[in-house]
């Protein structure tokens, strides 16, 4: 996980995918949880992805009220993050776009990533 | 009369596990007793309901001394305290930990000690007291800060999350989303629990509720309002197993274990690859219970099910076999739940209103099935109830407990 968030710092979204089966492997782990394999080669993501669900989390660590969401990513995991619109513009399904931000936590400053929500594009008469 | 029967698939012949005694303290958010004299309280009554004395323990189990506790009161020898606090010579002591199923998993080490003939008598107990307000300093703040925010792992943790509501409120969203279930049709469960929790002397909310009153409460984290959630819960019970020989003479012989099952999915919160609307380990869970009770759903009289938040609640009714899928919410508001219902589950209020203090739940709902199948369960009797089933879960319903108790 601590590379992850090194380089977030970057600002870029890195997690490990695996050589043999050519899943990506989230949270971060050695091995492939899926073939066992230990080559693993960390890469970036798209960033692409949709809003699987969101809330707003009250009293929260680094936030007083935030919109959460689970991201499901173009590379099929799924990942909590910060959601960067008010509830009521969301909705599930829709299409998300990777952001960074930096946050002033119990453990110093850290970079966090955030989506939010492409807007769709104006309809063309057909 | 219940039969022994081959164990997880074996023809080992072991032998049947009795629950000779229970006891259960009032369930509050506030208790005026530590941990240690909670502890105590229950053990005595326990003792007392199976007619022992503490020197005929021969297993003391239990889990650690609450979830959020004062750090002054983590005492990493509570078992071995107690043994030397009641004077026993046990031929088995631990303190167990595994999420909220901590306590069933501590049933069924003693359940297994018990058939193997190692243990006559094991008493299993549990109490929970959070850190006190006027303790709640600075220092002490940050270590409670990382122990709740440190549940949801080195990912979410540096999200700042720190209530599980977070991730029950999106799991109750996809399930609305995925079976077009309505916001009104689940306040129907927080009210059908108050309603049975209403008859329970002991239970942490009692005042009856409508569904404009589960709608119109405080949002917690949309679309769960607060009297979706379980309450910050107080309380102590402690279980005695004995084998089928000890129990007779103890005139106790009245309830047994008859079947377990156990399984886990591969995820520990929030799943990353799996659907948050399914629950493949609690299936699993249920499936091995009944099979090793040679029973099927229908059989199965009386229930006590681990729902900490309405939706899930209704998923757990789903998953366990009692409806299909997106069918419990319309169970529910049709009263098919209630005590006097077709598949009566949590009469004794469930987590949402007979209150919810984790390492005690398993507990609290085993002194709720053997109250039911006694015939000692007052007002909320579920009428002739011989099998009942008790349920306990980890995470976010991320591994799952079944056991299975019938009357002799």
């Amino acid at each position: 996980m601590e590379r992850f968030f090194e380089e977030l710092k970057n600002r870029r979204f890195v997690v490990p995918r695996c050589e043999e089966c050519g899943k990506h492997i989230f949270p971060p782990r050695v091995f492939c949880p899926f073939c066992g394999s230990e080559r693993l080669e960390w890469g970036e993501v798209s960033g692409r992805g949709t809003l699987y669900a969101y809330t707003t989390n009250k009293g929260g660590l680094h936030f007083r009220e935030q919109t959460v969401g689970i991201v499901e990513l173009e590379e099929g995991f799924r990942i909590l993050s910060l959601i960067g619109r008010p509830l009521e513009e969301l909705r599930i399904g829709q299409p998300v776009k990777l952001e960074f931000i930096e946050v002033e936590t119990l453990e110093g400053k850290v970079t966090l990533h955030k989506f939010t929500p492409i807007p769709s594009q104006p309809q063309d008469s057909v | 009369m219940v039969k022994n029967r081959p164990f997880l698939g074996t023809e080992v012949f072991l032998l049947k596990v009795a629950i000779v005694g229970g006891s259960l303290t009032e369930i509050k958010s506030r208790l005026d007793a530590d941990a240690f004299t909670l502890s105590l309280r229950v053990i005595r009554e326990a003792l007392r309901d199976a007619n022992l004395e503490a020197k005929d323990i021969d297993g003391i189990l239990t889990t650690p001394p609450g979830y959020f506790t004062d750090p002054s009161d983590m005492d990493r020898f509570a078992p071995q305290r107690m043994g030397e606090y009641l004077y026993t010579n046990a031929k088995a002591q631990a303190m167990i930990d595994m999420g909220g199923m901590t306590s069933l998993a501590a049933v069924k080490y003693g359940a297994y000690e018990i058939m193997q003939g190692r243990c006559r008598t094991v008493l299993i107990y549990a109490s929970e007291k959070y850190v006190s307000r006027e303790k709640w300093n600075p220092q002490r703040h940050t270590y409670l800060i990382h122990l709740v925010n440190g549940i949801y792992g080195p990912h979410d943790r540096r999200y700042g999350v720190m209530r599980a509501a977070v991730y029950y409120a999106m799991a109750a969203q996809r399930y609305m989303y995925e079976y077009k279930v309505s916001r009104e049709e689940i306040a129907h469960v927080p009210v059908v629990l108050r309603e049975n929790a209403s008859m329970n002397p002991k239970a942490q909310y009692r005042e009856p509720i409508t569904v404009e009153d589960v709608l119109n409460s405080r949002p917690v984290c949309p679309p769960l309002n607060l009297l979706d959630c379980c309450p910050v819960s107080e309380g102590g019970a402690a279980v005695i197993l004995a084998d089928e020989k000890t129990a007779r003479n103890l005139g106790k012989d009245d309830c047994y274990i008859v079947g377990i099952g156990e399984a886990h999915d591969p995820t520990s919160f929030f799943p990353v690859y799996q659907s948050v609307t399914e629950i493949p380990s609690l299936r699993r869970a249920t499936r091995e219970a009944l099979r090793h009770a040679g029973m099927s759903l229908r059989d199965i009289d009386v229930a006590e099910v681990y729902g900490p938040f309405s939706g899930t609640e209704l998923m757990v009714y789903e998953e366990m076999g009692f409806y299909e899928r997106g069918e419990a919410a319309k169970a529910v508001a049709e009263g098919r739940t209630k005590i006097n219902g077709d598949t009566p589950i949590n009469p004794s209020g469930g987590r949402l209103s007979f209150g919810h203090p984790p390492y005690v739940t398993p507990l609290a709902e085993i002194y709720e099935i053997v109250a039911q199948l006694r015939g000692e369960a007052g007002k909320r009797q579920v009428e002739d109830a011989e099998a009942g089933l008790v349920h306990a879960e980890h995470g976010m319903m991320n591994g799952n407990m079944v056991m299975i108790v019938k009357r002799r």
